[in-house]
Formats: structure tokens, C-alpha cells, sequence
């Protein structure tokens, strides 16, 4: 059997992002140590030279 | 497939209506087992329209996705060939103004959320959208699986490439960079499999097996993307564009039957 596919097509949809987009914000305030990953990000994207 | 599920008549006797197929791929259906043989006609019968279409889109929305690809494949062209390929993209990672990419070899990538992360299986393992201080231990056939995807996925996207026509911006460099959402650049970031010059986000998964394949596609229908239609709608926000293909690949082997696409 040679290869095949099945393609099934998926739309933006704003209200998924939204709904989503809070919870995310809302668990990064529940994890601390989730925090602490973003704020060394942010960091390391303020100072290039660092890595 | 949903006429399937409800007819009794074994499947050579029957004719199966494209729109019947189409219908049942446009909703969910109700979650019942078929045959094997059942769901590789049904699948069979989709795979082998003669000419694949991505769906329409409003004129306006198709122009601007494919400015927005045009310009990604501006900024992922000027990013692959900078001298210091890290440094460079993670300069310009704060400037709104820029597509905001790094490359996928970058510590950075650690501190992100992945739209990856969005997809039920790494739900399951992560119970978060953040990936876990430790990576969760997986079984060997779980690591197979995932293996065969990374050496099969560029296979999977030439096939869909030539199913639909399409052209692609250079697939390798979008695999090189992650993109970080352009809002919530703190939070989201994601790499897309492929991306066409039209501006359409392909999402590829490879089933290793046969009966992995029609047991997902044959028998769930459009239930298939339950397990990935969150990824691709965060990939989606990621990348701004308005429409992704959500494609599963198999490779067939020798021996497995006459039918082909």
C-alpha cells in the first residue's frame, strides 16, 4: 500500500484563544516555579549577550 | 462513514456517496466500531478525490493569510541565513515589530508554553500547559511512535504538498524556528510542521500502523481531531493565520494490499 493521507481542516476561532489565553494566565499565577521560568525568559531576551 | 455506522449491508454491496462522507466529516458523529474493511473503503473513498482543495475562505481573509505567509517567509529567510543564527533571532525577539522567531536549538525554548501543549496526549502526561520540571518517563513503544514521526515527517508533507498543490515556504526554514505568539510573547510559542505560501498551516501526524491509521481516521471520522484540533487552533494564534490542515499520514508498506492513493 503506498502512502495516503486524511486531511482535516481547523479554523482560528477568537473565542477558543480567549477562553484559553485567561487560563493560561491563570495558572501561570497558581506556579510559582512557572513564574520563575518566565521572568528568567524575559531576562535572557532583555540581555542577548547572556546566552 | 455515519451511513456506514448505520447500514448492515456488508460493504461490497454497497456504494458508499462521497457526500455522505463528507457530511459525516463535517460533525461530530457518534463513537461507534467498524470493521477494518468498512472504514478503509470509507477512508479510501476520501483519499482519492481526484483533485484535493483546502476549504474557501472570504477573499479578504485569503489575501491577508497570504500576506501574512509572505511575510513570514520574509523574516524566517532573513533569520536562517544570519551569520549568528541564535544571537540574531533572540536580538530581535523583543522587537514587536519583527516576526518575533528563535531558533529551536535555543534555551529559550525551555520557559515557553508549546502549542504542543494543547494536544490531549501531552495533556495527559503534563496535566498543565507548562511542560513539567521532569520530562514524564515514556514506553518504548511511545518512543517509537514519536520517532517514526520525526522521520517520517517530511515525507507526510511532501505528500500533502503534491495531494494539494500546494507551495510551500521552505519547510526547513520554518522548522528551524519557533515563533512566539505576537501578543503574549511571554507565554505561547510554537513550530509549525509547514506552512503554505497561501497561507495555510499544515499540522502533520504520523500512524505508524495500518490499523492505527483506519482505527483514527475510519472509525472516528471527524472525532480524529479531538486530539489535536487545540493544537493546531493554538498554532494557529501563533502563527496568525486563519486555517490549518490537521493531517494524518500513513506510509503504507509492502504487502499491505492493492489499495492506493
Amino acid at each position: 500500500m503506498a502512502a495516503l493521507s486524511f486531511e482535516f481542516p481547523v479554523y482560528r476561532y477568537e473565542s477558543w484563544w480567549q477562553f484559553v489565553s485567561v487560563t493560561m494566565e491563570s495558572e501561570a499565577c497558581d506556579q510559582e516555579d512557572a513564574l520563575a521560568r518566565h521572568n528568567a525568559w524575559v531576562e535572557n531576551i532583555m540581555c542577548p549577550s547572556a546566552f | 462513514m455515519g451511513l456506514l455506522l448505520a447500514c448492515a449491508l456488508p460493504i461490497r454491496a454497497r456504494v458508499i456517496p462521497r457526500r455522505a462522507l463528507e457530511c459525516d466529516a463535517t460533525r461530530a458523529g457518534t463513537r461507534a466500531v467498524v470493521q477494518h474493511t468498512q472504514a478503509q473503503e470509507a477512508v479510501f473513498a476520501f483519499c482519492r478525490r481526484e483533485s484535493a482543495r483546502v476549504p474557501a475562505l472570504p477573499a479578504e481573509t485569503r489575501r491577508t493569510a497570504r500576506n501574512t505567509a509572505s511575510q513570514l517567509a520574509e523574516s524566517l529567510d532573513i533569520a536562517y541565513n544570519a551569520e549568528n543564527r541564535q544571537e540574531y533571532t533572540a536580538r530581535n525577539a523583543h522587537d514587536h515589530d519583527y516576526w518575533i522567531v528563535f531558533d529551536t536549538s535555543s534555551p529559550l525554548r525551555r520557559q515557553m508554553i508549546f502549542a504542543s501543549a494543547f494536544s490531549s496526549v501531552s495533556l495527559r502526561y503534563a496535566k498543565s500547559y507548562f511542560a513539567p520540571a521532569v520530562p514524564p518517563e515514556r514506553t518504548e513503544s511511545e518512543l517509537e511512535r514519536i520517532q517514526y514521526g520525526i522521520d517520517h515527517e517530511a515525507d507526510a508533507v511532501e505528500h500533502v504538498r503534491k495531494k494539494y498543490d500546494f507551495v510551500l515556504v521552505p519547510p526547513d526554514h520554518v522548522k528551524t524556528f519557533t515563533r512566539l505568539h505576537p501578543s503574549v510573547p511571554r507565554v505561547l510559542a510554537g513550530s509549525a510542521d509547514a506552512i503554505t505560501t497561501c497561507g495555510v498551516l499544515l499540522e502533520i501526524k504520523c500512524i505508524q500502523t495500518k490499523d492505527g491509521f483506519f482505527n483514527k481516521i475510519g472509525n472516528l471520522g471527524r472525532k480524529a481531531l479531538d486530539d489535536y484540533v487545540d493544537q493546531v487552533r493554538a498554532l494557529l494564534e501563533v502563527y496568525n493565520l486563519p486555517l490549518g490542515l490537521l493531517c494524518y499520514w500513513h506510509g503504507g508498506s509492502e504487502g499491505d494490499g492493492s489499495a492506493f492513493f
